[in-house]
């Protein structure tokens, strides 16, 4: 009888999480198309849950290693508890106004409990997470900087069929990055609960749930604030983010998309001559990658000894 | 399949189409107004162009709001949106200019004001003249501008308005300095009409400028 209302509360946590995190990483795929007016908010609630489902069904059972290689055995009880502890985490972040990652939220529960169990098996990929962690948005920076010079530098013969190209861009790297946050972080929430029929169909209901129900206002106020970005800016972001996202999930290592996309837009930034960036934000989300996996990882080392 | 063409329409593409139709309406109103020079003490052709102008101000009112309605409901960049509106506000702003001249000339003629001397009469007429013939050439430039899809020949066009509205400058203060040689004989409305009359013809110039400074602008900002 307790298995059954585990089973039924580890489902509804699941639920939770994916419409959280697709409600919230809808705007960082779908943003800069529907910011420069290319797609309605609806069509790129649509497009986004496509995607993250896609991501998901195809590449999602990946994540299922990573959440083995840190849990090799374990327990309904303590699946649940790392879902309750992650979601409040992130609804915790989300009320203070702290961008904090999910994913990364998760990764640090499960490293904080891999290590109070005593497993050392699991420091390699524990190493290659943090480095990933580190890695990523620095080559996302890297990547976006020069990119944008050289397509800003490139001789342009026909303006329409440049905008024409970038906007076709946008279309498909809003269904990409969905693509990929679907197979890395929607993968990981999925895969900690164990990948099976079940949690996928409820995880797939949540994304449309999410989108729909709580991504388009974050796409409004995100497409409005924080994509009022040019589309060769956008295109390049977006592309830096799905590239070093997807090197992930196919690493099976958990990466933010957030992260990468964040890194971008900094990095297509930094790369004009005239620039008047304010560095808050961007020091803000960095203390949130810092905080989140850190925090987390003490939570889960002390849930395993109390 | 629809949506889809509809998808791939570029917005920015069509405004640019649009505000065309308001600059085809000003160069329209620039060979009106220079009729109207040309027979500038027949009150019958001032009339005539005075209505014209009307109706053209009237069109391009029309066209201008339908071209704000489109910036505001299409696939435009919100980026480029203060300045795709400032571009309609400016070239609504010529054909108005065009009208506020012909009313000027009318008013004056129908004044019967005792214009100074035949000669020195045409003398002004010629120097009008002579700004809203590089008033036309600018306005074909700005059409230029809105059509052309190479960059650099945008930029080329915008520096050959630039040298236009310079020439435009270097008449209106000559013109300046031989209206005030010439004030002491002149009755204060004469001197208030040419004066009007030229820092009109020379705020055409400028508007082209202007309009062609924000095309480029919002090319360039929404390429790189």
């Amino acid at each position: 009888m307790t298995t059954v209302i585990l089973e039924l509360v580890l489902i509804i946590f699941i639920f939770l999480a994916v419409t959280l995190v697709a409600g919230n990483n809808l705007s960082a795929c779908v943003g800069p198309a529907v910011g420069a007016r290319i797609l309605t908010k609806r069509a790129g609630a649509l497009i986004g849950a496509s995607g993250f489902t896609a991501g998901l069904l195809v590449q999602g059972a990946g994540m299922a290693n990573s959440i083995n290689r840190f849990m090799p055995v374990t327990s309904i009880e303590f699946q649940v508890e790392l879902l309750a502890v992650a979601i409040v985490i992130f609804l915790i972040a989300h009320l203070v106004r702290l961008p904090l990652s999910f994913s990364m939220s998760l990764v640090g529960l499960l490293a904080g409990y891999a290590l109070a169990v005593g497993s050392i098996t699991h420091i390699s990929l524990m190493t290659r997470t943090v480095a990933m962690w580190i890695i990523a948005p620095i080559v996302a920076t890297v990547l976006s900087y020069y990119l944008i010079g050289y397509i800003n530098n490139r001789p342009v013969k026909d303006i329409w069929h440049r905008i024409r190209t970038y906007k076709i861009l946008l279309l498909v790297l809003a269904f990409s990055t969905a693509y990929v946050s679907g197979a890395n972080t929607l993968g990981l929430i999925v895969a900690t609960a164990g990948f099976n029929w079940v949690t996928v169909s409820i995880a797939v209901g949540a994304i449309f749930v999410g989108a729909f129900f709580l991504g388009e206002g974050t796409i409004r106020r995100v497409s409005e604030e924080f994509y009022r970005m040019r589309y060769s800016n956008a295109t390049v972001a977006l592309v830096a983010s799905s590239i070093l996202v997807e090197v992930a999930a196919l690493l099976n290592i958990p990466l933010s998309n957030t992260q990468t996309t964040t890194a971008s837009v900094f990095g297509t930034g930094v790369s004009y001559k005239t620039k008047f960036l304010s560095l808050r934000p961007h020091l803000i989300i960095v203390l949130g990658w810092i905080i989140a996996p850190v925090l987390s990882f003490f939570i889960g080392y002390l849930l395993f000894l109390f | 399949m629809k949506n889809f063409k509809r998808f791939l329409v570029i917005g920015e593409k069509n405004i640019f189409g649009m505000l065309s139709q308001i600059i085809t309406i000003a160069a329209e109103a620039n060979q009106t107004l220079t009729n109207m020079l040309d027979d500038h003490k027949n009150g019958i052709t001032l009339e005539r162009g005075l209505q014209t102008l009307k109706g053209l101000e009237n069109k391009a009112d029309q066209v201008a709001f339908r071209v704000n309605e489109s910036i505001t409901a299409g696939a435009v960049s919100p980026n480029i949106l203060d300045n795709l509106l400032e571009c309609v506000r400016v070239a609504d702003d010529i054909v108005d200019t065009y009208f506020y001249q012909s009313r000027e000339l009318t008013r004056m003629h129908k004044a019967k004001f005792p214009y100074s001397e035949e000669t020195k009469d045409a003398q002004w007429i010629a120097i009008f003249k002579n700004m809203l013939e590089l008033s036309k050439q600018s306005l074909t430039k700005v059409q230029q501008i809105l059509i052309t899809v190479d960059l650099r020949q945008n930029f080329e066009l915008r520096k050959e308005i630039e040298v236009l509205e310079q020439k435009g400058d270097e008449i209106k203060d000559k013109s300046f300095d031989i209206l005030y040689q010439e004030a002491p004989r002149m009755h204060y409305l004469q001197f208030y009409h040419y004066s009007e009359l030229l820092h009109k013809f020379d705020d055409i110039l400028d508007y082209c400028e202007d309009l062609s400074d924000l095309v480029l602008s919002i090319i360039t900002s929404i390429l790189k």
